[in-house]
């Protein structure tokens, strides 16, 4: 078992490495040789579904590159395991690889409309990418668009609640699981986090939050990295009522789904699904009155287990994509800053 | 940018410290093209150059308050976002109240009146002016406001809590850069409320200090803190017209900074529809009006402590067939010195 996933996480760090060191004439020739025909890739909003090495290369890839000649890639946590994200329990046994960081580097022309700046920028990446018979054959990818427009001084939603701009590596522990782990251990911590997602989260009963039991998994003093719009919350308290209340009144039927994986490896959880969640919006959130939309979730999670509860959960949320189905384009709200200042 | 047109300035405002006609004239003739367009509050209109400002605006207000003096407090000069040089001045006229004015009856006492004056200056000349003087407040100081009580305090705007308006700031470019900035993107945030939602969209305390001061025209009134501006202003005015900010192409801005201070013209520089009764006691016509609002903003510590706004009111109300002066008027038919027929100042 152990060596499918060393070597899809192989086949992983050498397509990164090779993307990251390509010029921009290179990357078409790159994807195509990392990856496989059927590659799909769920991209973040504004980007949907990208399909094959080509399209990865031609519409995001070397455009990103292009505004920013000198991106790099700090990776904070990089894992592998085999998928058990049903709610049935029946595991999948898909070979995912995920990781998770910054990408660092100045913009030096637009990318998606996002202006060039001399600030140099850090924008939250997180990945999965699913190796089948040892090929890269698919990919779901968020970016914090939020986080980066807060980076440049075109905040399209109100200050956050939590504090702004915090995603560390894990603390104490080395988020780089490039060996093989123990198996058992690895075993453990996905029952714990198969426990936590759909036997506590999908029991809030939509009035009190202790409904869903969340101090037998979050530790007192969890560390939660919200995404850009939230802001990270520095404990359970914090989390319960800067993040959780605010979410839940404004999506009190969330669900978490069949998710598309769930792994884990060693302590750390990992987690992806387009979408993973279903609500309908029947609350204000973020200034924006109840819809009655049914809303879908894109997110990614990683949770960091120490001494039997969770410290500390790295937490992506397509926020666009929540808002484009409010009926709100963010973009053209980061994209108004700008035409304020051209005058228009 | 240097302080030329701070200098070329200094001249009109010298000569208006001590209003006497010949000096006022030779200063504006000094300092204004003869063809500049001017745009002034209701019910001056529109001008041009220097002899049409003096004789139909100076010139009552003088003869109404013969020992009339200028003051400033705020005096600032930028680019705008077109690279337009503009000179903004905000202070008050004030002098005894002697006689009548636009038909306001005179005190006898001492009266003010804020100004918020903005001069377009193209090669050390004033081609342009956009002002608005506030009648309503020389109306209000007389007993002679014929509307609704202002939900704000009125009270006599005081100058810059810094005392630093009159202060040149120039070489603060960087400074300048961000101020500007902070505004603007408050200003686009409050445009996202309500078109696209509540209140939190405009993230008011992402921009503005919590000890704000919010200095209205008379007949809105002062205001201070985000409540108080929310409350005071901003929730009857937006109840009334919640397409604020939706008409940009019907409107002109220019936005220029200086140091911690930002200013902004425009003639219009809003459009909505009154759809909604609440402001002002306007009962919703439906109209859909241009407005004027010139204003300065001062910045701490990268919040928006103080900001100066006067509205052409009086311009709006009469759009909206309330015309206040009309309505004084009828008042004023039983007012000693004017005309118990048409209630117009007597000779």
């Amino acid at each position: 078992m152990s060596s499918d996933l060393q070597s899809a996480k192989r086949q992983a760090r050498s397509y990164w490495e090779a993307v990251d060191g390509a010029g921009l004439g290179q990357l078409s020739t790159v994807c195509r040789s990392h990856l496989d025909d059927r590659f799909v890739w769920q991209g973040p909003a504004p980007y949907t579904e990208l399909h094959g090495p080509d399209a990865l290369a031609q519409e995001y890839l070397i455009p990103l590159k292009r505004a920013i000649p000198d991106l790099a890639r700090q990776t904070h946590i990089f894992m592998a395991g085999h998928s058990n994200g049903r709610k049935d329990g029946e595991a999948d046994g898909a070979i995912w690889v995920a990781a998770t960081g910054y990408m660092t580097g100045t913009a030096v022309d637009e990318f998606l409309g996002i202006p060039p700046g001399t600030r140099p920028l850090r924008i939250r990446w997180g990945e999965f990418l699913r190796v089948e018979d040892d090929k890269i054959v698919q990919s779901q990818f968020l970016l914090d668009f939020i986080d980066w427009f807060e980076q440049i001084e075109r905040p399209v939603l109100p200050r956050p609640k939590g504090v702004p701009f915090i995603f560390p590596a894990p603390t104490g522990y080395d988020g780089l699981l490039v060996d093989p782990q123990d198996e058992l251990t690895s075993k453990a911590t996905l029952d714990f986090a198969r426990r936590f997602i759909y036997g506590g989260l999908n029991k809030f009963d939509q009035k009190n939050l202790a409904s869903m039991g969340m101090a037998k998994f979050f530790h007192p003093n969890l560390k939660w990295y919200g995404p850009g719009g939230i802001g990270g919350c520095l404990s359970l308290k914090e989390f319960e009522i800067l993040h959780q209340q605010p979410w839940l009144i404004a999506f009190p039927d969330r669900r978490v789904q069949d998710l598309d994986t769930l792994i884990a490896e060693d302590r750390i959880v990992g987690a992806s699904s387009f979408p993973g969640v279903l609500a309908t919006h029947t609350g204000p959130y973020q200034g924006v009155p109840a819809t009655g939309n049914k809303i879908v979730f894109n997110g990614i999670d990683f949770w960091l287990k120490s001494d039997g509860q969770f410290t500390e959960n790295w937490v992506f949320v397509d926020m666009i994509d929540v808002f484009r189905q409010f009926g709100i384009d963010l973009f053209a709200r980061m994209k108004a800053h700008k035409e304020f200042h051209d005058g228009k | 940018m240097g302080s030329e047109a701070k200098s070329l300035f200094l001249r009109v405002r010298r000569a208006m410290q001590d209003f006497e006609e010949s000096a006022v004239r030779a200063a504006l003739h000094h300092t204004m093209a003869n063809d500049a367009m001017i745009h002034l509050c209701h019910p001056f209109g529109g001008l041009i150059g220097p002899d049409a400002l003096y004789d139909k605006a100076y010139a009552p207000l003088f003869a109404a308050l013969p020992d009339l003096e200028r003051r400033d407090w705020i005096i600032l000069l930028g680019q705008d976002q077109n690279g337009q040089q503009w000179l903004g001045a905000g202070g008050h006229y004030m002098g005894t109240f002697v006689r009548p004015w636009l038909d306001i009856p005179p005190t006898g006492q001492i009266v003010v009146m804020r100004f918020h004056e903005f001069y377009r200056v193209e090669n050390n000349q004033i081609v342009e002016m956009q002002a608005i003087w506030d009648v309503p407040e020389v109306m209000i100081q007389a007993g002679a406001w014929p509307l609704s009580p202002s939900l704000g305090r009125e009270l006599m705007v005081p100058s810059p809590a810094t005392q630093d308006g009159l202060s040149q700031h120039h070489d603060a470019h960087a400074r300048t850069v961000k101020s500007v900035k902070l505004v603007h993107d408050m200003l686009v945030a409050m445009k996202r409320h309500p078109s696209e939602g509540g209140p939190e969209l405009m993230d008011l305390s992402r921009y503005w200090h919590p000890r704000m001061n919010w200095y209205g025209p008379a007949g809105i009134g002062s205001s201070r803190g985000i409540k108080g501006f929310r409350n005071w202003h901003q929730i009857p005015y937006l109840n009334a017209m919640p397409d604020r900010g939706q008409h940009s192409e019907k409107t002109t801005a220019h936005f220029f900074g200086e140091g911690d201070y930002v200013a902004v013209t425009g003639w219009p520089n809003m459009a909505q529809t009154i759809s909604h009764p609440g402001w002002l006691g306007i009962a919703p016509t439906g109209q859909f009006l241009t407005m004027c609002s010139l204003d300065f903003w001062r910045l701490e510590g990268g919040l928006i402590r103080e900001n100066w706004v006067l509205i052409d009111l009086l311009d709006t109300l009469t759009k909206v067939g309330m015309d206040p002066l009309a309505r004084m008027r009828e008042f004023n038919k039983a007012r000693m010195g004017f005309d118990d027929e048409t209630g117009k100042a007597l000779p």
